[in-house]
């Protein structure tokens, strides 16, 4: 629009106040050479705990981060559980554990042939085991505790080795 | 062992007890895999012995009746070849190695 059509414009056809208020904080028309007003967002009221709005987002928040940490727990522990089992059925499989092992009769071949009978490693199988596993955990945490950190260490440093391969081979395409 | 397992669950947030649950089940296995891999070296009495101190829950004496059959470097080489496949499944299947 020029200067000129802005000039001739109508007065009559200047769009008058309404009176009205918009969310935005702004009237739905101006006067001309009126300045707009702008609403006063009081930013303190807004964080404020008394502010009902504001207690129940931080609920709601606190709610679903619970849920969603819970839910993390819980697919850890059945990816544990499936490792295990696995690992234990791999070693079932083998003649070193099979029925006729010189190892039958052991308390641990037992607490390992009723875990499988309850199929996974709850907290009800393990609680008559408790204190077998406690001597076997602190007997294999004092023989491996080194190493295993040690081959830890290796994987973790194959593994940000590999990242970084694959991060350079990416940039350099 | 704990702290390892600390350091694998690190993002995780998991009460104390959960983490010995886990670190259980890693040692169960770990065990077995050396009990597996010792067997060749093992004699007649040495199984003998062995369960007896399995009813006696003495895991430690256990496991050294079979360093003892090992030269320290020989012995380093079967912790470390049994417990490398272990946790490299256990970082890929289980937890994500960070």
């Amino acid at each position: 629009m020029s200067r000129e059509s802005i000039k001739k414009f109508p007065q009559s056809e200047i769009p008058q106040d309404d009176g009205r208020v918009l969310e935005s904080g702004f009237r739905t028309s101006l006067q001309i050479g009126e300045q707009p007003k702008k609403r006063k967002t009081n930013v303190k009221t807004l964080l404020d705990l008394k502010n009902p709005k504001f207690r129940l987002y931080l609920e709601t928040k606190n709610r679903t981060d619970e849920l969603a940490e819970k839910e993390r727990q819980e697919e850890l522990e059945r990816k544990h559980d499936r490792w295990l089992y696995k690992r234990l059925e791999n070693l079932k499989e083998t003649p070193f554990f099979s029925g006729g092992s010189w190892l039958a009769g052991m308390v641990y071949f037992e607490t390992l042939i009723e875990m499988f009978s309850r199929r996974l490693f709850t907290d009800e199988a393990l609680s008559d085991k408790k204190i077998f596993l406690r001597m076997l955990v602190f007997a294999v945490t004092e023989v491996s505790a080194i190493v295993s950190q040690k081959v830890y260490d290796k994987i973790k440093e194959r593994k940000v080795q590999a990242s970084e391969t694959t991060s350079g081979e990416s940039t350099s395409y | 062992m704990l702290e390892l397992f600390q350091q694998l669950f690190e993002k995780y947030n998991l009460p104390k007890e959960k983490l010995e649950q886990y670190v259980a089940g890693f040692s169960l296995v770990l065990f077995a895999e050396i009990l597996k891999n010792a067997n060749p070296k093992l004699s007649d009495e040495d199984k003998v012995l062995i369960k007896q101190y399995d009813h006696q829950k003495q895991y430690e004496k256990i496991l050294e009746l079979i360093q003892k059959k090992y030269a320290p470097a020989e012995w380093s080489e079967l912790l470390e070849k049994t417990i490398t496949p272990l946790l490299e499944s256990y970082t890929s299947e289980v937890v994500e190695v960070q």
